[in-house]
């Protein structure tokens, strides 16, 4: 470092201060050219202190409606944001769900009077074991889409107690009702003949004459029995033979 | 930075509340005070009267967003110094391009006689034609340094430097000016 730049710093202040230390005032005597700088640093501080000077011109701090952060239209412009969200997914989710059942349906113009039973429904107490209307019934929602018919009005059952199970039907035997049936005077009377479409079916093979006639408990499932022939006869004639020689044999007795 | 009195600095204190709290006229009352300042290093850093303009106008904006940030460690108006600062730096670096003016000579109405007059305006156009010369940080330097009069302190603070880095910097930065104001003899 050469004595001059030894003095940079104490040149600077010199030409902002004034104040010249001994040290640096004997450098200045000595040195032309660090004379030369100081006189040039002291144009500069004028030339700085000509920039210091406040121009006249100073635009007012109008800041409130540049810089004023206005805290409302943000919020409008969020809440639109928020409102316009929630709707797109609401409509979208209700695109994507069934529609629900209308609780209510229109009546059919047709049926003016069906209004005036309106009252009398709703005055019955309700009965529970009236089906609950399923909102959630894809195939039944489907078909009142499709047919578009109103719903029928439900009516109210008058009894609560819920109907007894029908007891099992026991199986029609024509034979057995033959069988079972009691013979007047040798003959059976005609209304034990049962008259169901199979068991006149079943008798209808038989004459009516022999049909009748009492006939062996062992004979009757043969003689209704056409696909068993006994000696290259007919059934109708074995049980005709047969039956006439019992007749006879009760007579006889 | 010149400090102010204690009234002064508990009116201001109660203006930076008030402005922290949302009062628009507090803040308005507070960059009433600081925007010459602020327009003055715009101007001196930017060498254009609009841009000064705009770059006051930026930094008041910046100033009230960033407001609850203001911890008062530092004073006020060097809490300013620094976003004027980096608007000043910003911009400076966007006109790169662009031939610098020579504004302040136009601004100024004296009272002066017309010789006095003269001679300062034309050591004010030399001391600016240099500093327009320099980089822009350096630039940024010595403006704060001899137009703002900011202490070193206040100096580091602004640009975000240790003391020491900015005494070394601002060195640097004399010397170059220095070199371009000798220059232009």
């Amino acid at each position: 470092m050469t004595s001059c730049e030894r003095y940079e710093e104490a040149l600077w202040e010199a030409a902002e201060t004034g104040n010249i230390s001994a040290d640096m005032q004997r450098h200045l005597d000595a040195c032309p050219a660090c004379r030369e700088s100081l006189a040039s640093l002291r144009g500069a501080m004028t030339g700085f202190a000509e920039l210091r000077q406040i121009p006249d011109h100073v635009p007012a701090p109008a800041l409130v409606p540049l810089s004023a952060p206005c805290w409302w239209p943000r919020a409008a412009f969020a809440g639109v944001v928020v409102a316009l969200a929630i709707a797109g997914v609401s409509l979208w989710l209700v695109r994507k769900q069934p529609e629900p059942v209308v609780k209510t349906p229109p009546r059919p113009s047709v049926q003016p009077e069906q209004p005036k039973q309106a009252p009398v429904i709703v005055e019955k107490p309700k009965a529970p074991e009236m089906p609950p209307i399923v909102q959630n019934a894809p195939a039944q929602q489907k078909r009142h889409r499709k047919v578009r018919l109103p719903e029928p009005v439900p009516v109210p059952r008058e009894e609560t107690a819920p109907e007894p199970l029908p007891l099992p039907v026991p199986e029609y035997d024509p034979v057995e009702a033959l069988i079972s049936a009691q013979p007047v005077n040798g003959l059976l009377p005609l209304d034990a003949v049962p008259l169901s479409a199979q068991a006149l079916t079943a008798v209808s093979d038989l004459p009516l004459a022999y049909a009748l006639t009492p006939v062996a408990r062992e004979d009757i499932p043969r003689l209704l029995d056409p696909a068993a022939p006994a000696d290259g006869r007919s059934s109708s004639e074995e049980a005709i033979e047969k039956a006439s020689l019992r007749q006879a044999a009760d007579n006889a007795s | 930075m010149a400090t102010g009195t204690v009234v002064a600095e508990q009116r201001e204190r109660q203006l930076i509340a008030r402005a922290r709290a949302g009062n628009a006229a507090a803040f308005d009352a507070l960059m009433a005070e600081y925007a010459p300042r602020i327009h003055r290093l715009a101007l001196r850093m930017l060498g254009d009267a609009e841009e000064a303009e705009e770059a006051l106008q930026e930094t008041m904006i910046r100033a009230f967003r960033h407001l609850g940030r203001f911890r008062g460690d530092a004073a006020f108006g060097t809490w300013l110094y620094v976003i004027a600062a980096r608007v000043c730096l910003t911009r400076r670096q966007a006109a790169k391009s662009r031939p610098e003016q020579m504004p302040y000579d136009e601004l100024r109405i004296s009272t002066e006689d017309a010789a006095a007059q003269m001679l300062r305006r034309e050591a004010g156009d030399r001391v600016q034609r240099a500093l327009n010369a320099l980089p822009p940080p350096d630039r940024l330097l010595m403006v704060l340094r001899f137009v703002e009069e900011l202490s070193h302190e206040e100096i580091a603070r602004v640009m975000g430097w240790s003391v020491e880095n900015s005494r070394t910097r601002l060195l640097r930065a004399k010397r170059a000016f220095r070199e371009r104001y000798e220059k232009d003899m």
